[in-house]
């Protein structure tokens, strides 16, 4: 029950930065690929520092909750979808950007992120 | 005031996909429950895409926003390929977004 509120409250939080995000930036795919890709480093991030240092309940709160908040793939499919051109692009900028992120981030915060002794 | 609307959505949607995934896990490892969630959801936003603000806020920048999520998507093929399961990671990939776009594109028909 825990776990669901803290879930509750980063998904909030992250969806409040994915909407801000939607209003800063006029067009509607470049915002959700940057909600994405930002999305995706944090969550490299902190999947290697929750692993070495963090508890149960703040890695709820920030992967399960914050960082798949701030994260969609609905308005992904949706915006490929949608009869407007460029889609198959934006779909290919989503997947092989995130892979890239997730690539360099994941290795450099291993090496950052010591294990604790 | 668009803000109460997606709050309300997200406070559904987020929890609702943990609570799927936390379920689906305690029968495989692997990543059903996430798969499950992003196609629903891609056909919950396809249906609310061209309706009223409200409901365009609610249910698909909040709720089907946060129920769905890219970020376990991504890492859990990235954690995959650090295993070496190069085929699973693939029919995830395949599935996923084959089966994404496919519920995206109906919701957006049933409603166009």
């Amino acid at each position: 029950m825990k776990s669901l509120l803290l879930v509750a409250i980063g998904g909030v939080a992250g969806t409040l930065v994915r909407f801000g995000l939607s209003v800063v930036i006029p067009d509607d795919r470049t915002g959700t690929l940057a909600a994405n890709l930002l999305g995706v480093a944090l969550a490299s991030a902190l999947l290697v520092l929750m692993e070495r240092r963090g508890v149960t309940e703040l890695r709820h709160l920030l992967l399960p909750g914050f960082c798949a908040g701030m994260t969609t793939f609905s308005a992904v499919t949706v915006q490929v979808v949608e009869p407007i051109q460029g889609g198959v692009l934006f779909l290919i900028e989503n997947v092989v950007l995130s892979l890239l992120i997730v690539l360099a981030v994941i290795p450099i915060s291993r090496k950052l992120i010591p294990v604790r002794k | 005031m668009n803000y109460l609307y997606i709050v309300l959505g997200a406070a559904v949607g987020a929890p609702l996909r943990f609570a799927i995934d936390q379920y689906i896990r305690k029968f495989t490892d692997k990543p059903y429950g996430i798969f499950i969630v992003n196609i629903l959801g891609s056909f919950i936003i396809g249906l609310t895409f061209t309706q009223d603000e409200h409901i365009y806020d609610f249910l698909a920048v909040g709720f089907a926003g946060a129920f769905t999520t890219w970020s376990t998507f991504m890492l859990d093929i990235y954690l995959g390929f650090e295993l070496k399961r190069y085929r699973e990671i693939t029919i995830n990939l395949v599935m996923s977004l084959g089966f994404g776009l496919t519920a995206a594109y109906l919701g957006l028909q049933l409603v166009g």
